[in-house]
Formats: C-alpha cells, structure tokens, sequence
C-alpha cells in the first residue's frame, strides 16, 4: 500500500539521488573531467526543461478537455527544432561570443548594453514565470495529496516551494561561474528528463495494454468529440503552435539550457531531431491517457490527475509512485531552471545597477561584488519561489493547468519581436525594442494576466463584463470591441501585434548610439566575424590596478590573477599587470559580462575606464560587411592600377634603354669611324716619311704638315667627344651669369670675320634693344654663336653670300636668329643636324666632325635655352637661338616701355 | 585563438566554398522542411484529414498527425546527419578549461 511514509521516503531518496548527481557531476566538473557530460544526449535532455509538469499532466488534461489541441504544444518546438535549428545555432554562437548569460542579457547587450531594456525584460520575465512556477507547485502539490489524502496544501505547497528552493540555491548558485554554467544542474534534469519520459510511457503502456486491449480498444471508447473536436486546424491551433514555438526560443529557461548551458555548438545538431523525437515520445501515449481516464474513473475526476489517479484506480501502487516521481521530475526541472535563469537576470540587471551606486564608496574589498552577486542570487531564488507560491495561494489554484501555462507563453512571446529583429535586422534600435516590449507587456498584462486571477479578485468580475469604468471599449478580454475570439488568441493578437507594430515604427523612426550600431552589426554578422575582441576605443585613463581590483572584487581573488596573467601573456609583458590597452578593457568587460551581464559589466567597467568611444570609421569598418568589401575591391583595383602603371613605366624604361644602347653603339662606331680617318692619313704619312728616303724636303715639308693637321684635327675631334659627353651627361656645370646678349654676338662675328671675308659672305646684325641682358655663359653662347656662323659661311653656296642676325625680345625670352640666304639646311635634313657626326649635304669633306651643333645645343639647353630649326621662306631654314631674359632686364624693357 | 579554430576550419576536407554551399544546402533543406511542416500542420490544408474515419481502428486525424510528425523527425535526423558528415565544425570557439571562472 502507497502511504504517505513511503511517499515522502520515496521523495526525498530521490532528492537525495539528484543531489547526489549535482555534486559529484560538479565536483567532475571542476577537476574537468566532464567528458560524458559533454554529449549531445545530455544537451537534448537538458533541453527537455520544456515539459514540464504542465505536460506531464496537464497535456492529459488539455486532451481530455480539448482533444487534440494539446499537440500544438510540441508541434511548435518540433517545428523550430526541425526547421529553424540555424536561429538557435545564431543564439548559441552569440552567446558564447558575448558571454550572454539571460535572455535580458541579449537584449539589452544586443541593443548597446541598454539597462533599461535589461530591466524591463526582467521584469516580464519575472511576471511570467510566476504563474508558471505556481503552476508547479499546485501540480506537484495536488499529486501529493492524491495519494496522501487531503491535507493542508498550503503547507505542503510551502514545503514543496521551499525544498526546491534550497535544491536551487545549492546547485544553481555555488559560484560565478564565468559562463553561468551549471553543470551538476544540467546533469540533475537530464536524470529528470528520463524519469518523467519513462513515467509517462509506462502509464502510457499500462493504459493500452493493461487497462484496455491495444491500441485500437482504446480508441474505440474514445468519446467522439474528444478526437473531432471544432477547432483542430483552426485559428486557436494556428495560435497555439506559434506560441510554442515562440516559447521554446523566448522562455527564459528554454534560454538557459538551450543557449547558455550549451557546451558545443555541434550538440544542436544532434538536439535538432532527438528534441522532437522526445517530444514524440512524451506524446505518444497522451490521447489514450486521457480517453482511458474519461472511460475507466468516475465522472468528475480532474483530468489533469489522470496519470496519477489511472494507477492508483488499477491498484498499481509502484507505477503510481513512478507517475508522482516523473511528475515531480518535471516539476522540479523546470523551477530550477527556471529560478536560475530568472534569478540571474534579477540579481544581474536589477540589484546590479542599485548595488553598484553603494558599492564604490564602500571598501573594496576583493570579491565583495562576487559575494553579494552570490547572495542576491539566492535572495532571488527565494524571492521568485516565494512569488509562485504567493500567485498560487491568491489565485487559489487554477482548475485548468494549461491555461496558467499558456499566459506565461504569451508573456515571453513579447521578446519574440525584439530578438528576433536584433539579430536578424541592423537597423532595430533600442528605443523600438523598449516601446514594442513596454507596449506588449501592458497589453498582455490587461488582456491575460490580470483576468488569469479569477473573478473574486479585485472586482475583477465587473471589470471584465463591463470593462474598467463601465467602459466597454476596455474591456480586457474584447479590447476596442474586439469580439468573437477565443481570450488567449484576442490577447495573443493586441500584445504581439502592438509589440510588433510599435518595435517596427520606432526602430525605423529613431536613431542609433555608435556602441548600438557596433553590438547590432556584431549580432547581426556573428558568422561573419573573425571573433575575438571587438575593437574598442576608451576615453579616459583607467590603470591597471584599478582593473586589476575591479576583477577581483567581481571574479574573486584566483580566478581575477589567472584572467589578468594570461592577458599580460598575450601582451607579451612577463607577468605582472597588463597595460590598460583597449584590447585589454574590451577583454576584462567580456569577461566580467559573463558574470554581472553585460549592461552591469559595461557600466562597471566604463565607470573606471572613462567613456567608451566608438570610432564612426572604426564602426564602419567592423560594421558595415558591404562597405568591408566595397573597400576591399577598391584597394585591390587600387592596387592592380598601380602595378599596371609600374609594368607600363618599366616597359618605357627598357625601350629607352634599348634605344640608347643602340645610339652608344652607333656613336662608339661613328668615334672610331672619325677618328679612324685622321690616323690612317697620319700613319701612312708617317710611313712615308719613315720608310722613303727619297722624299724631297718640299714633300716632307708637306707631309708634316699634313700630319700636324690631321693630329689638331684628331684632338679637337676628342676635344668635342669629351666636351659632347660632359654636357650631355651634366657633369659640367656652366656658370650663369647676366650678360649684353649684343656684346656676344659682335664678339662672334668679329671672330668669324676673317673667314668671312675670305668666303665674301656679308654678315649684318640688327641690333638688340640696348639693355637687354640674358642669363647666360658668356664664353659658351659665343662658343655656339661661331659655330653657327662659320657654318653659315662654310656651307653658303649663294652668289652673293650674307647672314642676318637678329634678335627679337619675346615674352621672357631673348631669340636670336642666324638667317643665311645660302639655301641652309634642306627642310628633310632638319631633325637630322643635330644627331651626332651628321654632316650638311653641302658640308666639305675635311670639315668638322658633325659634333657642333649637338654640342651648341647641348649648351644653350644648359643655360635654360634652345636652339632649333626654324622654317624659313621657300625650303630654306635658319637656326634660332632662345635665351633667357634675367629679370631686371625684364623689369628694366617693362619700364622702358613705358 | 577563434582565428586560429577558424582556419583550422577551413582546412579540413573540402574547401571553404564547397563546405559553405554544402552548409548552405542543409540551411536551404531544413527551411523547406519547416514549410512543408507548417503546411502540413497548421495551414488550412491540414483540415483536409480532419474527418471522421479510421484506419486500422485509429483515427484518420491522429494518425496523420503522428505520421506527420515522425515523418518530420525523420527527415530533420537525416538532415542533421548530412550535415554532420559535411560539416564537423563548430568545434567549441574556446577550449573550455582555460577559461577563467570554471576553476573558480
């Protein structure tokens, strides 16, 4: 016989036995020994949080009540498991890369580490998870006095509350651990997961094929609405599925075991069928449950008690107690969990901020912010199991399980919008998340929660019936006249709806902070980016001391040193403290966030560091993936033009290199070819003169004279090499000075005047105005003025020979031509004549080398002037001279011209 | 030390840009499993079952809820399988001891 003695002896073994799990799976964890724990199993079972004690024996309930509608529950997980497994992959990853350790936490990290959104996520949280909870303690409580017998069910109730409390606070709050992991935990509701899955297949498997016989008997007694009931498919169970697979991503415990108790991401993989296939499992022997309860028990019995009172009916004592235990298993899981995850978030985002404001004028002492943390923690679990069993006592314990359930579904649905937008959309900003979620709560909160505490609370009757003031536009359950619809979807439509409407207007209407920008750019595009630190850029001076005691105050003493060590390793600094770089801060913030969260962690750390600034170039470049690659391809291209050019340039190079190379060889053979002439005439002279003794002295006298010709011949020819050669590589610097262009040119022709007369050629000059000067050599312009004047009057051919200088004053400039009438160099010859060894066609044989008016040219060029060919009447060319005015002279004309 | 894993990643069996498409394609799979589920399930079209027979001695409607359902985990598990085959990555960003706080 199952008595009460046995009950609770078979209660607490087994509260011992989970104990007994979470400390040695906590004491493996720590030596890191956790390689069985590190399995994708695990993590599905884990996940398995999801039913509750609500399924357990509140699905049966829902079926016998509604039929089907109790699988639209599972479908929704099943289907974003299934289907969706990637959002959950983009979670994970997120979490792991920002330390999340909540829900809030994301949110408020997500939108530029916002404490108000961190709150305000808590707080629905908070409101939620409290019928949730009640809903717990009423389901386990009611089993109990099941078998029990009626009893005080506050007490037991209190009771209840408190052993999971005190599981909660001894497994879920043993340290800080950096990541909000809780291993021994975890391992504790896998263990549930397999009981309560156990449980209800062997109740299940009793029911078919004790109770009835197969499958087919059973559904042969199947009332016929139970199976066809209206709305199957319908709007209520578009409603309920979307619910839950809302849930699943939102509930602040699906959060923590899916997100922040993941230890591998390839786990999800592994959950993303075997999470379904358990939700299968759990599901299977449901219908047959409640039809054999509606069959075999007394009318009136509760439905949502059928697991346990199908047993107890049939005398099967053992499989009753297993019912208790799975259905105490579910229940349990799922307060720990649950006040874990939402403990966190209280102590993190709402005692946090408060504390921290006292905190800094007390003594900082190491660790002193890791220990409150820790109390609060447990000041917080207590707080929300005290809630639950407050909303259980007020709301005298709800006869339907599942409705309690589905208020706390839509609660959290209300994060949908604003996780969903913040990682999928860069452009959702805080004030749309803040004003969707404020929106939404107050909504839900009117539509849901406040009729869910029945009609003896408050007045709470009139107010429905009439709305708030008689006005029947508010009423909660037909808001603005909104009738016909079943209370939840009505409720499900205006809070998510106006969360939805309002996130989406005020995100594209506000505008973003920097940091903002950054956190969305780097949730959006976690795939995408490389990891590791995020480029920070702090204002301010913070030392590393007071990091140091910051760490250490929140870490603790061992762990703050281990963190701080490694960080000076990776800085290359041997030990010690690390320099307070950016990279640094950017580090210790992260890992503090792991802790306090990340709007605690920021502000902590901002509170020491200074301001943190966020780079809009910086920004950009982290931010923006399009621009990332915009200016990546500009770079490249950047790059190839530039290679191009280098590559044309080299050619260039090369083909002027291959040009004067032939124009050396060319010269080197035109030298040799010159200067060949002149010795051979010498050496056969000389010969001569050595070798025939019959040479008469008048011959001899020739000879020689011959000879010393050719030699002067030779030695100005070497003179012109040289002198070519010195120009034209620069190594000669001609000094410039400002001379009477006039005075040179007279001094030419003076020289030249011999010749001339010789020749008959008549030279006339007109004359320069008087002033002028130029910038020139004195000595080389008359070296350039002879050469081109005895060429005039070498090679003139005309019968009345003249040459005409004259000098015009150009802008600047002071251009003198040398115009001969005889015929002078034909127009096709032009560009040659200043090619080196390049004789005039009319030239002589013994004439020159061709090298004067390279060099001429080479000379006037040196002196910042020229000297070209000109055109001209008729094919005849002269030569024309530019030279530099000086500037006085310029000034000097200037004036004269006045 | 996330750089490293990722390059590490990336040269394991196949190159980046097949092991991505192949990543890819099990995202594009797993997205026209959910609208095939959705479509089955809680779209209008799912009504069509909701009559009032038997098959077997079970209802019509049961059952092809349930078939649904396993027929979707079934499909997801070879999904996942696939990608598990083409895709062992994701190794833990982290080694997990040496981070700060477990000891602690």
């Amino acid at each position: 016989m199952l008595t009460v003695d046995l009950l609770l002896f078979a209660c607490l073994g087994y509260v011992a036995l989970l104990f007994g799990i979470a400390f040695y799976v906590d004491r493996r964890a720590r030596q890191g020994k956790l390689a069985w724990l590190r399995s994708p199993l695990v993590y599905t079972l884990s996940i398995s949080v999801y039913c509750t004690s609500w399924t357990f024996y509140g699905a049966v309930g829902s079926a016998a009540r509604n039929g089907l509608e109790f699988v639209t529950i599972y479908l929704g997980p099943t289907l974003v498991f299934i289907g969706w497994w990637w959002l959950l992959r983009k979670l994970v990853r997120i979490g792991r890369m920002h330390r999340i350790t909540s829900i809030a936490d994301l949110i408020s990290s997500r939108y530029g580490k916002s404490s108000s959104l961190a709150v305000l996520v808590t707080l629905i949280s908070v409101t939620a998870i409290t019928p949730y909870i009640a809903l717990q303690l009423q389901s386990v409580t009611r089993s109990y006095e099941i078998i029990a017998g009626s009893g005080d069910s506050t007490a037991t109730a209190l009771w209840v509350a408190g052993g999971m409390a005190l599981f909660t606070i001894l497994f879920g709050t043993r340290n800080l651990d950096a990541n909000e992991r809780h291993h021994g935990v975890v391992a504790a509701i896998a263990v549930e997961a397999i009981i309560k899955l156990v449980a209800l297949i062997a109740v299940g498997i009793f029911v078919v094929y004790g109770l009835a016989d197969g499958w087919q008997d059973i559904f042969a007694k199947a009332p016929a609405e139970i199976i066809a009931s209206g709305d199957i498919f319908g709007p209520r169970w578009v409603a309920l599925t979307f619910l839950s697979a809302t849930a699943i991503i939102c509930l602040p415990r699906q959060f923590q075991v899916t997100v922040v108790e993941n230890v591998e991401e390839r786990h999800l993989k592994t959950a993303s069928w075997l999470f379904p296939l358990y939700l299968f499992g759990m599901c299977i022997f449901i219908l047959p449950i409640a039809i054999a309860g509606l069959e075999f028990l007394p009318a009136g019995a509760n439905p949502d008690l059928f697991v346990l009172t199908l047993p107890l009916q049939a005398e099967r004592q053992d499989l009753a107690l297993l019912a208790f235990l799975g259905g105490f298993s579910s229940a349990t899981s799922m307060v720990i969990v649950a006040a874990i995850a939402v403990s966190t978030m209280v102590s993190n985002h709402i005692v946090m901020p408060i504390a921290l404001q006292f905190l800094s004028a007390r003594n900082q002492v190491s660790g002193d912010v890791r220990s409150l943390l820790l109390s609060t923690r447990r000041l917080s679990i207590a707080l929300i199991l005290g809630l639950g069993f407050l909303y259980f006592q007020i709301s005298g314990g709800s006869d339907a399980l599942a409705a309690i359930g589905l208020i706390a579904f839509v609660g959290v649905a209300q994060f949908l919008p604003s996780l969903l937008g913040g990682i999928f959309w860069r452009g959702a900003t805080r004030a749309g998340a803040l004003a969707g979620l404020s929106a939404g709560l107050i909504l839900w909160f009117y539509t849901l929660f406040l009729p869910s505490f029945g009609s003896d609370f408050m007045q709470n009757a009139a107010m429905m019936e009439q709305g708030p003031w008689g006005v029947a536009a508010l009423r909660p359950q037909a808001l603005l006249g909104l009738q016909g619809s079943d209370p939840l979807v009505h409720a499900l439509i205006w809070s998510l709806g106006v969360n939805t409407l309002l996130f989406l207007i005020v995100s594209g209407l506000s505008d973003m902070r920097p940091l903002e920008r950054l956190q969305g750019a780097l949730f959006v595009d976690v795939f995408r980016s490389a990891g590791g630190e995020t480029p920070r850029f702090v204002g301010g001076s913070a030392t590393s001391e007071d990091l140091f005691v910051l760490a250490q105050r929140i870490l603790g003493r061992r762990p703050a040193r281990v963190l701080f060590d490694e960080m000076a390793r990776g800085q290359s600094g041997p030990g010690g403290l690390p320099p307070p770089s950016d990279a640094v801060i950017a580090r210790l913030e992260r890992e503090l966030s792991g802790s306090v969260g990340a709007a605690s962690a920021h502000a902590m750390v901002g509170r020491i560091a200074g301001r943190e600034m966020v780079g809009m170039t910086e920004l950009i470049d982290i931010a923006d993936e399009t621009q990332r690659l915009i200016e990546t391809s500009r770079q490249l291209s950047q790059k190839s033009n530039e290679l191009e050019r280098a590559a044309r340039q080299l050619r260039d190079a090369n083909e002027r290199l291959r040009s004067l190379d032939a124009r050396k060889d060319e010269f080197l053979s035109q030298v040799s070819h010159e200067l060949r002439t002149p010795m051979t005439s010498i050496r056969s002279f000389a010969e001569i003169l050595l070798g025939d003794r019959e040479v008469s002295e008048e011959e001899r006298q020739r000879f020689v004279t011959i000879i010393h010709d050719e030699s002067l011949r030779l030695t100005r020819l070497l003179d012109e090499i040289l002198d070519i050669s010195h120009l034209e590589a620069g190594t000669v610097q001609l000094p410039l000075e400002d001379i009477d262009p006039q005075e040179a040119i007279e001094t030419a022709m003076a020289t030249v005047s011999g010749l001339a007369r010789k020749k008959g050629v008549v030279m006339e000059l007109s004359p320069i105005p008087p002033g002028t000067r130029v910038t020139a050599n004195g000595d080389r312009l008359r070296q350039v003025l002879i050469n081109l004047l005895s060429n005039a009057v070498k090679y003139n051919s005309a019968a009345k020979p003249s040459i005409q200088v004259r000098g015009t004053i150009g802008a600047r400039q002071l251009t003198i031509d040398v115009v001969d009438n005889g015929g002078g160099v034909s127009r096709e010859e032009a560009t040659a004549v200043f090619e080196k060894f390049t004789r005039g066609v009319r030239s002589g044989l013994d004439q020159g080398a061709g090298l004067g008016l390279p060099i001429s040219r080479a000379i006037m060029r040196m002196m910042g002037g020229d000297l070209t060919i000109e055109n001209g009447a008729g094919d005849t060319t002269f030569f024309r001279l530019r030279l530099r005015l000086s500037e006085p002279s310029q000034l000097e004309v200037a004036a004269a011209g006045q | 030390m996330t750089a490293q894993d990722s390059d590490s990643k990336a040269d394991q069996k196949g190159g980046i840009a097949e092991r991505s498409f192949q990543s890819r394609k099990a995202r594009d799979r797993s997205i026209i499993l959910l609208l095939v589920g959705l479509l089955l399930l809680v779209s209008p079209v799912a009504a069509i079952f909701r009559i009032d027979s038997h098959i077997l001695g079970l209802p019509v409607t049961v059952l092809y809820i349930f078939i649904v359902w396993a027929f979707l985990i079934v499909a997801g598990a070879v999904i996942a399988q696939r990608l598990q085959d083409t895709e062992d990555t994701e190794a833990p960003l982290r080694d997990r001891k040496s981070r700060v706080g477990d000891q602690g």
